[in-house]
């Protein structure tokens, strides 16, 4: 019986004098409901490894045999990213990826796509922060050989034709411009711009900014494509229906004569000092939220400094039940949802916390953030720690179900310079740090003094009790600097 | 595939066509057994709580998934989102686990959620085998005994994250509120489509705590619900489990979830334009039909129809507004496929110097013909391989089989429908695509919602 059923019980019985005994509650069939089942015998999880091989001129291929259903994926992943781009040519690598599916020398984009139908596979490609992807998903057996010749042609011999570039283009300025009438688009956008400035690769979205899209010619592509696109950026995953010795056949015929080339990504500059927090608001008239984001420039992904920054960063934001979240949707009700943590860039990392909060909350929401910040930085106490160190390692085996799934998890790994082999020394990396460790990379990421916080929303909102709230106003009184965009 | 676009072209533009010679491999057909395999067994609790068990030993996790048959079609006038809300409460606790749903949860790396949507409301975690008894412990602790543990407070406090989510996803995006602008033109004020899911602020804002309990006491019964358990567990060893925390839940009245709304004769008899002005980057506009049910004769023919008009560079759509006259950014066909009725959709974005009155015209040129020829075999061939990857495709993970084992047990009442499923696609031919056409796309009765921005340009 429900403790509430039994104080109506209690509440009606109590209306007439009756014996002790009546009241007394019967035996609680239920009562064993109380204790939480423990787990079975936990099974040991072991990650998936990829075996590996070369084709004739080198590039590494890793293989993930999975022969439940007659489906191949084939993850293309190139070292190509918003480094490649020449100085004020920001999206030239974005756009050299989107020309690649419209077509080859021998076929149109339209019979590209018709063949690959025919075929039952599905091409996409495109340009990412630190590198170029192209996946083909493709019926395994007698459909994939035919389909590997498609993905081929795709890497070897682009169409780059004159009037598909033009076309693409203007797509790509169209989503620029429909871009800046996403709040959240322009919040990440601004947010990125503020970290790291206009001279840093990172500082630009990868698609580009209207200014330079439209300086870009069919020329710089072809230039781009012809110095990066080489074999000596390649490295393949493959998922699916099929063993190694028939892969190496198969992609040794047609990818290995793919030549090398010299391009080659470098170092990245660092990004620039942060010495004060500021709050940069840029007004999106109108809407009915705004969108803040809150952070810094932090750590890459392989620097021995980002396994004890990700558990502090997942303990701050990561998780459903993290302080940020709490504070904002489940105590407040400001938000749908926030977040926040470390991301898992190759080289210059991005430390952030994200909402989008009722607009007349705007800066309330600001200044909880910056104090859920400044709370976060101590050691964290062991059952945090556990919680924490559990969520991360056991959350990884999800990754990995499904061709897309599975590739797209090595594929990123490989991206950011982990390696094939991140996954099996992931739970070490997670448990390696103690909570001195997780303490002190809260405290050097989380300084509130030290943020780059963007709001974008509406510059008046009405509030609860009907009086008008002026945000940048409600911005200036938390006591940093507040810049309008 | 390739003769048919030829003839759409004009004449220069052959010239840019690759070389005719190119050797063309066959068309594809699935060389392993042509019916994927999704086995289960199901049975029923005493309370009348349909089980359904499949067992995939290939990922040592296992995948609860519960569906209610509830969803915002039911709900009473003046409470719309409030099927949505009531999901949301369901992740506050329950009297046994008075915390929030994800507490237990997310140490062992689950994945939980759960969705509302018109027909039904799902719930599932996917967690690692050895956590079965968990996660059954806390799905039939807050089937019967959820209430105890429910407060005004989590009640306000859920109602003020809903509007928020309303806020996020429909009001602060642009085309947010398209959904909500074609369905209420689309479906008369009395359809249970009339309103989507996600609801209006002043019915979220109303919402009470009776309202809580009625809802939950109507349709939170375990005889209006399955479970389908999908992944590495033992099967003996599951209906104990299920048996002893669902077994003794009582049984409630047996609820009537809608299943059926009646169209005025008349309805959307003639085309009826809607013309919004919002906060969007460029002017967009969207077609949309009353279609056939999900799984009825028909439903699988739109979706080929879907695929011939817009999917890929060489579909129809694409070729004429996108790519020949440029006087889109792109174009998409879709059948949105619900329990009562579905809406086939077309909606093209314009590209500068255009305007959706032309891409209507346009768009009412390819329609001509395909009312007037059909598709081409070829054509459809294509799209048959496209519908059958697409069901190898929805089996690669336990959480997708899970659910769709209990979408076929609620649509039809056989969680082994797949096969029947999928023969509606191996059916399919060019003609009844073509008689599909003609029956549920016809000139005239749909819905034209043109959206533009604000400030006139465009």
């Amino acid at each position: 019986m429900s403790s509430l059923s039994l104080l109506l019980l209690l509440a009606c019985a109590s209306k007439k004098p009756v014996p002790e005994a009546v009241v007394a509650p019967p035996p609680d069939p239920h009562a064993w409901r109380a204790t939480q089942p423990a787990p079975a015998a936990e099974e040991p999880w072991t990650a998936p490894q990829a075996s590996r091989f070369e084709l004739k001129n080198g590039i590494p291929v890793y293989l993930v045999e999975n022969p439940n259903l007659p489906l191949v994926t084939v993850q293309v992943v190139m070292a190509v990213g918003r480094d490649a781009n020449p100085k004020g040519k920001a999206g030239a690598q974005a756009l050299t990826a989107s020309m690649l599916d419209e077509g080859t020398r021998k076929r149109t984009g339209a019979q590209l796509a018709a063949d690959l139908g025919a075929q039952g596979a599905e091409l996409s490609v495109w340009g990412g922060g630190d590198n170029s992807m192209v996946v083909l998903d493709a019926l395994g057996g007698e459909a994939l050989p035919p389909a590997l010749d498609l993905l081929t042609e795709v890497l070897l011999s682009p169409r780059f034709d004159k009037g598909d570039f033009a076309r693409v283009k203007q797509q790509t300025l169209d989503q620029i411009s429909a871009n800046k009438a996403e709040p959240r688009d322009v919040a990440s956008r601004t947010f990125q711009g503020a970290l790291f400035g206009a001279d840093h690769p990172y500082g630009t979205a990868v698609i580009g900014d209207e200014a330079s899209v439209r300086s870009l010619a069919l020329s710089d592509v072809q230039a781009l494509y012809k110095s990066w696109w080489h074999a000596g950026n390649a490295t393949l995953v493959v998922s699916g229906a099929i063993t190694q010795d028939e892969l190496k056949t198969l992609l040794d015929a047609r990818l290995g004569g793919w030549a090398k080339g010299k391009a080659s990504r470098g170092e990245l500059p660092a990004a620039p000092a942060v010495s004060a927090t500021r709050i940069l608001f840029k007004e999106h008239p109108g809407a009915v939220q705004s969108v803040i984001y809150a952070g810094r420039t932090a750590v890459g992904r392989t620097s021995p400094e980002y396994p004890a920054a990700n558990v502090a960063g997942t303990l701050f934001g990561g998780m459903f039940g993290s302080r940020l979240n709490m504070n904002l949707r489940e105590e407040k009700g400001w938000s749908y949802g926030a977040f926040g943590g470390f991301s898992e860039d190759r080289a210059v990392g991005v430390f952030s916390a994200r909402a989008s909060v009722q607009a007349d909350k705007t800066a309330p929401a600001v200044g909880e953030i910056l104090k859920e910040l400044q709370d976060a930085r101590r050691e964290p106490t062991a059952d945090e720690l556990k919680l924490t160190r559990d969520y991360l390692i056991r959350s990884l085996p999800g990754s990995f179900e499904g061709n897309r799934g599975t590739a797209g998890a090595f594929a990123l790994a490989i991206a950011n310079g982990q390696g094939p082999d991140a996954f099996v020394r992931f739970a070490a990396e997670v448990n390696g740090p103690d909570a001195a460790a997780v303490g002190a990379a809260a405290t050097t990421w989380f300084d509130p003094a030290a943020m780059t916080v963007v709001v974008v929303g509406p510059a008046k909102a009405a509030g609860d009790d009907g009086v008008e709230v002026d945000t940048v106003e409600a911005l200036k009184s938390l006591g940093h600097a507040v810049e309008v965009l | 595939m390739i003769a048919s676009l030829l003839l759409l072209l004009s004449g220069l533009a052959l010239a840019d066509e690759g070389p005719r010679t190119l050797e063309q491999p066959p068309a594809r057909e699935l060389s392993r057994p042509e019916v994927p395999e999704l086995p289960f067994e199901r049975y029923q609790l005493d309370n009348g709580l349909t089980v359904i068990l499949s067992q995939d030993s290939s990922v040592p996790f296992v995948q609860v998934n519960l569906w209610y048959g509830v969803g915002s079609k039911d709900e009473v006038a003046g409470r719309t989102g409030f099927a949505h809300l009531f999901e949301h409460l369901m992740f506050q606790g329950s009297e046994n686990m008075n915390a929030d749903f994800f507490t237990p949860l997310q140490k062992i790396g689950a994945q939980v959620n759960g969705t509302t949507n018109f027909d039904r409301t799902n719930y599932f975690e996917g967690v690692p085998s050895e956590y079965l008894p968990l996660a059954l412990w806390l799905e039939a602790d807050r089937m019967g005994w959820l209430l105890p543990a429910l407060t005004q407070e989590k009640l306000d406090n859920q109602k003020d994250v809903v509007r928020n989510e309303r806020r996020q996803r429909y009001e602060n995006t642009p085309y947010g509120e398209v959904w909500v602008w074609m369905m209420e033109n689309v479906f008369p004020p009395d359809h249970p489509y009339h309103v989507p899911t996600i609801g209006r602020h002043e019915d979220i804002e109303a919402a009470a705590m009776e309202d809580v309990s009625a809802f939950f006491k109507t349709w939170y019964v375990p005889n209006n619900a399955s479970l389908s358990i999908v992944g590495d567990f033992e099967a003996s060893q599951a209906r104990l489990l299920v048996q002893r925390y669902f077994g003794d839940i009582p049984r409630g009245p047996q609820p009537s979830p809608r299943s059926s709304a009646t169209l005025p004769a008349d309805w959307l008899s003639a085309e009826k334009v809607v013309e919004k002005t919002d906060d969007v980057p460029h002017a967009r506009v969207w077609l949309a039909w009353i279609s056939p049910a999900s799984l009825q004769p028909g439903d699988a023919e739109l979706d080929f129809l879907s695929d011939i008009l817009s999917s890929g560079q060489d579909s129809r759509l694409y070729r004429a507004l996108v790519k020949d006259k440029q006087i889109a950014r792109s174009v998409s066909a879709y059948q949105a496929s619900f329990l009562i009725n579905s809406v086939f959709v077309i909606e093209a974005t314009v590209a500068d110097g255009h305007d959706t009155t032309e891409l209507v015209a346009a768009i009412d040129e390819v329609l001509a013909e395909v009312r007037a020829s059909g598709p081409t075999p070829e054509e459809v061939d294509v799209s048959r391989l496209n519908w059958k990857v697409n069901f190898y495709g929805g089996l690669q993970t336990i959480a997708a089989k899970a659910d769709l084992l209990n979408l076929y047990q609620n649509r039809t009442g056989d969680p082994g429908y797949l096969g029947k499923d999928l023969q509606r696609y191996l059916d399919a031919t060019p003609q009844s695509i073509h008689e599909a056409t003609k029956q549920w796309l016809p000139e005239g009765r749909r819905v034209v919602l043109h959206v533009r921005p604000e400030g006139g340009a465009q």
